[in-house]
Protein backbone atom coordinates (compact mmCIF):
# COMPACT_ATOMS: atom_id res chain seq x y z
CA UNK A 1 0.00 0.00 0.00
CA UNK A 2 1.65 3.50 -1.01
CA UNK A 3 -0.54 5.25 1.02
CA UNK A 4 -0.78 4.67 5.05
CA UNK A 5 -4.33 5.47 5.08
CA UNK A 6 -5.52 3.43 8.49
CA UNK A 7 -2.98 5.97 10.50
CA UNK A 8 -4.42 8.71 8.15
CA UNK A 9 -8.03 8.10 9.06
CA UNK A 10 -7.29 7.61 12.69
CA UNK A 11 -5.75 10.77 12.73
CA UNK A 12 -8.55 12.83 10.83
CA UNK A 13 -11.19 11.14 13.43
CA UNK A 14 -9.32 12.09 16.86
CA UNK A 15 -8.69 15.77 15.20
CA UNK A 16 -12.84 15.75 14.37
CA UNK A 17 -13.64 14.54 18.02
CA UNK A 18 -12.57 18.18 19.32
CA UNK A 19 -16.89 18.96 19.33
CA UNK A 20 -18.30 18.18 22.11
CA UNK A 21 -21.81 19.04 21.24
CA UNK A 22 -23.30 15.51 22.32
CA UNK A 23 -25.15 13.29 20.77
CA UNK A 24 -27.63 15.79 18.73
CA UNK A 25 -28.44 15.01 15.02
CA UNK A 26 -26.73 17.84 13.81
CA UNK A 27 -23.49 17.01 15.41
CA UNK A 28 -23.87 13.51 13.28
CA UNK A 29 -24.97 15.48 10.17
CA UNK A 30 -22.23 17.40 10.68
CA UNK A 31 -19.83 14.42 10.93
CA UNK A 32 -21.21 12.47 8.21
CA UNK A 33 -21.03 15.31 5.59
CA UNK A 34 -17.73 16.68 6.83
CA UNK A 35 -15.98 13.65 7.97
CA UNK A 36 -17.06 10.17 6.94
CA UNK A 37 -18.25 10.79 3.16
CA UNK A 38 -15.20 12.66 2.20
CA UNK A 39 -12.79 9.60 4.06
CA UNK A 40 -14.94 7.48 1.55
CA UNK A 41 -13.70 10.00 -1.36
CA UNK A 42 -9.97 9.56 -0.18
CA UNK A 43 -10.26 5.98 -0.41
CA UNK A 44 -12.03 5.21 -3.32
CA UNK A 45 -9.49 8.05 -5.30
CA UNK A 46 -6.78 5.67 -3.92
CA UNK A 47 -8.41 2.43 -4.89
CA UNK A 48 -8.59 3.63 -8.70
CA UNK A 49 -5.10 4.99 -8.60
CA UNK A 50 -3.94 1.56 -7.58
CA UNK A 51 -6.18 -0.58 -10.01
CA UNK A 52 -5.06 -1.62 -13.43
CA UNK A 53 -4.29 -4.73 -14.88
CA UNK A 54 -1.02 -6.30 -12.92
CA UNK A 55 0.82 -9.13 -14.64
CA UNK A 56 -0.53 -12.42 -13.67
CA UNK A 57 1.13 -15.41 -12.40
CA UNK A 58 2.28 -18.07 -14.67
CA UNK A 59 0.13 -21.48 -14.46
CA UNK A 60 1.32 -24.35 -12.57
CA UNK A 61 -0.99 -27.37 -12.49
CA UNK A 62 -0.19 -27.77 -8.22
CA UNK A 63 -2.67 -30.53 -7.49
CA UNK A 64 -3.74 -28.72 -3.91
CA UNK A 65 -5.37 -25.66 -5.90
CA UNK A 66 -8.32 -26.00 -8.34
CA UNK A 67 -9.69 -29.28 -7.11
CA UNK A 68 -12.47 -30.72 -8.29
CA UNK A 69 -13.84 -33.70 -6.46
CA UNK A 70 -17.35 -33.64 -8.22
CA UNK A 71 -18.10 -31.28 -10.71
CA UNK A 72 -19.73 -28.20 -9.64
CA UNK A 73 -24.27 -28.76 -9.86
CA UNK A 74 -24.02 -25.48 -12.17
CA UNK A 75 -22.74 -24.59 -15.61
CA UNK A 76 -20.19 -27.08 -17.23
CA UNK A 77 -19.24 -27.92 -13.59
CA UNK A 78 -15.88 -26.66 -14.12
CA UNK A 79 -15.88 -23.17 -13.67
CA UNK A 80 -16.26 -21.67 -10.23
CA UNK A 81 -19.64 -19.77 -9.50
CA UNK A 82 -17.53 -16.07 -9.72
CA UNK A 83 -15.18 -17.59 -12.29
CA UNK A 84 -12.66 -14.51 -13.95
CA UNK A 85 -11.13 -15.37 -17.18
CA UNK A 86 -8.12 -13.25 -17.07
CA UNK A 87 -7.13 -14.11 -14.10
CA UNK A 88 -8.82 -17.67 -12.70
CA UNK A 89 -7.46 -20.42 -14.07
CA UNK A 90 -9.04 -23.68 -14.80
CA UNK A 91 -7.62 -27.14 -13.68
CA UNK A 92 -5.92 -27.21 -17.46
CA UNK A 93 -5.06 -23.75 -17.55
CA UNK A 94 -5.75 -20.23 -17.91
CA UNK A 95 -8.40 -20.06 -20.67
CA UNK A 96 -7.75 -16.41 -22.53
CA UNK A 97 -4.11 -16.05 -23.36
CA UNK B 1 15.83 -48.24 -3.81
CA UNK B 2 14.00 -45.41 -5.40
CA UNK B 3 17.42 -44.51 -7.76
CA UNK B 4 19.56 -43.39 -5.33
CA UNK B 5 23.37 -45.47 -4.04
CA UNK B 6 23.23 -45.00 -0.35
CA UNK B 7 25.00 -47.70 1.35
CA UNK B 8 23.02 -50.09 3.32
CA UNK B 9 24.35 -50.87 6.76
CA UNK B 10 24.94 -54.77 7.75
CA UNK B 11 21.79 -56.37 9.10
CA UNK B 12 22.39 -55.98 12.58
CA UNK B 13 23.21 -52.57 12.18
CA UNK B 14 20.06 -50.90 11.37
CA UNK B 15 18.53 -48.21 13.50
CA UNK B 16 15.33 -46.56 13.43
CA UNK B 17 15.04 -42.80 13.40
CA UNK B 18 16.36 -41.33 16.25
CA UNK B 19 13.85 -39.20 18.37
CA UNK B 20 13.40 -35.61 17.31
CA UNK B 21 12.09 -32.97 19.66
CA UNK B 22 10.84 -31.06 17.02
CA UNK B 23 7.83 -33.68 16.90
CA UNK B 24 7.40 -35.63 19.90
CA UNK B 25 3.97 -36.72 19.69
CA UNK B 26 2.36 -39.35 17.97
CA UNK B 27 1.54 -37.43 14.73
CA UNK B 28 4.35 -38.08 12.75
CA UNK B 29 3.52 -36.74 9.25
CA UNK B 30 5.06 -33.85 9.83
CA UNK B 31 8.41 -35.12 10.82
CA UNK B 32 8.23 -37.40 7.88
CA UNK B 33 7.50 -34.34 5.15
CA UNK B 34 10.18 -32.55 7.02
CA UNK B 35 13.03 -34.88 6.41
CA UNK B 36 11.62 -35.37 2.60
CA UNK B 37 12.55 -31.48 2.31
CA UNK B 38 15.92 -31.55 3.78
CA UNK B 39 16.92 -34.09 2.11
CA UNK B 40 16.27 -32.62 -1.16
CA UNK B 41 17.51 -29.26 0.10
CA UNK B 42 20.06 -30.57 1.15
CA UNK B 43 21.06 -32.77 -2.05
CA UNK B 44 20.78 -29.34 -4.03
CA UNK B 45 23.01 -27.19 -1.88
CA UNK B 46 25.64 -29.66 -1.64
CA UNK B 47 25.32 -30.06 -6.25
CA UNK B 48 25.32 -26.31 -6.31
CA UNK B 49 28.84 -26.25 -4.06
CA UNK B 50 29.76 -29.03 -5.78
CA UNK B 51 30.36 -31.21 -2.42
CA UNK B 52 29.47 -34.50 -1.63
CA UNK B 53 25.90 -35.20 -1.09
CA UNK B 54 26.59 -38.31 1.51
CA UNK B 55 25.75 -36.09 4.25
CA UNK B 56 22.20 -36.23 2.93
CA UNK B 57 22.17 -39.76 3.04
CA UNK B 58 20.88 -39.61 6.91
CA UNK B 59 17.47 -37.26 5.98
CA UNK B 60 17.00 -40.34 2.45
CA UNK B 61 17.26 -42.79 5.54
CA UNK B 62 15.09 -40.95 8.01
CA UNK B 63 12.24 -40.11 5.44
CA UNK B 64 12.43 -43.90 4.00
CA UNK B 65 11.65 -44.98 7.56
CA UNK B 66 9.25 -43.04 8.35
CA UNK B 67 6.87 -41.97 5.28
CA UNK B 68 4.56 -44.41 3.42
CA UNK B 69 6.00 -45.28 0.65
CA UNK B 70 2.57 -44.41 -1.67
CA UNK B 71 3.54 -40.16 -0.60
CA UNK B 72 7.10 -40.61 -1.11
CA UNK B 73 6.57 -41.31 -5.12
CA UNK B 74 3.16 -38.70 -5.30
CA UNK B 75 6.21 -36.50 -4.05
CA UNK B 76 9.24 -37.60 -6.76
CA UNK B 77 6.03 -37.74 -9.13
CA UNK B 78 5.36 -33.89 -8.45
CA UNK B 79 9.42 -33.16 -7.99
CA UNK B 80 9.71 -34.52 -11.75
CA UNK B 81 6.37 -32.76 -13.00
CA UNK B 82 7.24 -29.38 -11.80
CA UNK B 83 4.25 -29.44 -9.33
CA UNK B 84 5.56 -29.75 -6.10
CA UNK B 85 4.05 -27.85 -3.60
CA UNK B 86 6.92 -28.06 -1.29
CA UNK B 87 9.81 -25.22 -1.16
CA UNK B 88 13.35 -27.16 -2.15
Amino acid sequence: MALPLRSLSRGLATAAKGDHGGAGAKTWRLLSFMLALPSVAICTINSWLHSGHRARPEFIPYHHLRIRTKPYSWGDGNHTLFHNPRVNALPTGYETP
Amino acid sequence: MLGTDIQKPPKGKWHTPPFDPRFPNQNQTRNCYQNFLDYHRCLKRMNRRGKSTQPCEYYFRVYHSLCPISWVQRWNQQIKEGTFAGKI
